[in-house]
């Protein structure tokens, strides 16, 4: 058991991993991993080569040619600097490398703002990366194993989630596996198509014209399927070596809930700790629901688990969003909705946005949407919760 | 006349990964007309087979015989309609 931040529990796993090439450049709040891990690398615990790039489009295109190689690669990022790679994700994914990246969620800029939301990986959830969001340190350092090895079964490069400063900059308890642990679990890279393997020589990234290209792209809608059927596999074969469980979809007390709130990330604790201080009587009526696997979203497994409540007692879900998806609903009230469309009994679905730019969450914000959900306080306008009216 | 082109187009399962080319020397395999969505028809009765549109080709896809017949590879053809542009007796339509 050792005392270490978010940020720290990141650059830990990344040791564990001994990645080969490890190109980054630091931003508030994701620098604690760059500072923790070039630690590491100066201390000599890693092979790694860390190259100290001009900027996180570079950082993004050197993992590219790196992963490309047939090494693997790895590096964090944080708001502005994850904006600016957004050109390079799409090459990472559309050329199915494997590449691991840390997130510290920071909001995006304008006003400038060095504090947590969901803005950042929210924005680049079309470029063809695998999500996954993590509650605490323990988490940040479980799903690091967790996305590398599901990235280089469907080869999609993933990255994992933590909340900017409430994560990354806290002193949590944080359990480690051993690294011969570690080390057995992700095992070697083995790339199919090496560009360093001179014994079978092949280009990369040329050019597809009106012809091959939309065949190339329905191959990579595919494998982000592929990725949402072998998530369980993966998840379960970490569990057995932490104890701990991934389901894609992390639900409490769902069984007789009336009211239900879905959230990620960190606030999920924060939810679940104002859940189990409700009074007897409400807390029966209550539960939660913790997104773990955002992208591929696990639409029919919601939809099944929703079903089944809703058969229950279930008639109303909250929707949390620490992101806005300015003139369109918020990026998860969004998913969830359209997951439930199908669904004949559907329960109400209401969007609250929280924390934009750092504002805190407390547990009586919490605990007043459960209170407003069960009372039926509430309508179809959008909420914002910890705003000045 | 039809057009048949030679290179069969494959299905998003019988391609390589990421637009992967695992073999040297493929741009030969390119039939760069494969995207064109017309492609010229000669009317033989208005042509006089005098070559303008051969040397209009900026694919170099129109030839002709020893018999001057004209002919195009719908391979590379690429349906830009400079062909139609050159000839002098309006004997080529694209369809």
């Amino acid at each position: 058991m050792l005392a270490q931040t978010g940020a720290q529990a990141a650059a830990e796993a990344m040791r564990q991993i001994d990645p080969d090439v490890v190109p980054v450049y630091p931003i508030t709040p994701q620098t604690p991993i760059v500072e923790s891990f070039s630690k590491i690398v100066a201390d000599g615990l890693v092979n790694s080569e860390m190259i100290h790039v001009e900027s996180e489009h570079s950082a993004m295109s050197a993992a590219v040619g790196a992963q490309a190689a047939g090494a693997r690669a790895v590096t964090a990022s944080s708001s502005a600097g994850l904006a600016l790679m957004f050109e390079v994700l799409g090459v990472a994914s559309g050329m199915r490398l494997p590449i691991l990246m840390n997130i510290a969620n920071r909001a995006l800029s304008s006003p400038i703002n060095i504090h947590c939301d969901h803005s950042d990986s929210m924005g680049v959830r079309d470029s063809g990366w695998i999500q996954i969001y993590s509650e605490n340190a323990q988490e940040v350092y479980d799903h690091n194993f967790l996305a590398l090895k599901l990235a280089e079964k469907v080869s999609l490069p993933a990255m994992v989630m933590q909340d900017g400063f409430i994560t990354s900059h806290s002193l949590e308890n944080l359990e480690i596996l051993t690294d011969e642990q570690v080390k057995q679990f992700i095992g070697r890279y083995k790339p199919q198509y090496p560009l360093l393997n001179i014994e079978k020589p092949v280009t990369m990234g040329a050019i597809q014209l009106p012809d091959y290209f939309f065949e190339t792209k329905r191959q990579q809608i595919q494998a982000m399927s592929q990725a949402r059927e072998q998530y369980d596999a993966v998840a379960q074969e970490l569990s057995k070596l932490t104890g701990r469980s991934y389901p894609k979809i992390e639900t409490h007390n769902l069984e007789n809930a009336q009211a239900i709130i879905v959230v990620l990330n960190s606030t999920a604790g924060t939810a679940l700790a104002a859940m189990r201080k409700l009074k007897n009587e409400f807390r029966e009526k209550v539960g939660l629901i913790k997104i773990r696997l955002f992208l591929p979203f696990p639409q029919e497994e919601f939809r099944e688990i929703i079903k089944k409540a809703v058969g229950e007692n279930l008639k109303t879900i909250a929707v949390l969003d620490r992101a806005v998806s300015l003139g369109s609903d918020a990026p998860i009230a969004k998913e969830i909705k359209n997951a439930l469309f199908d669904l004949s009994n559907k329960p109400q679905v209401y969007s609250y946005i929280f924390g934009l730019g750092g504002r805190e969450i407390f547990e009586k914000d919490i605990k007043k949407v459960y209170l407003d959900l069960i009372s039926k306080k509430t309508d179809h306008q959008v909420k914002y919760i910890g705003l000045r009216q | 006349m039809g057009y048949n082109q030679s290179q069969k187009l494959k299905s998003w399962k019988d391609i390589p990964p990421a637009g992967l080319i695992l073999s040297p020397g493929n741009s030969r395999e390119n039939k760069t007309g494969s995207w064109s969505n017309k492609k010229p028809f000669f009317d033989d009765k208005k042509c006089t087979q005098c070559q303008l549109c051969v040397n209009a080709c900026p694919e170099a896809a129109i030839n002709s015989g020893k018999d001057k017949k004209i002919s195009v590879n719908p391979d590379y053809c690429k349906g830009c309609a400079a062909c139609v542009e050159a000839c002098p007796r309006k004997a080529i339509k694209l369809n």
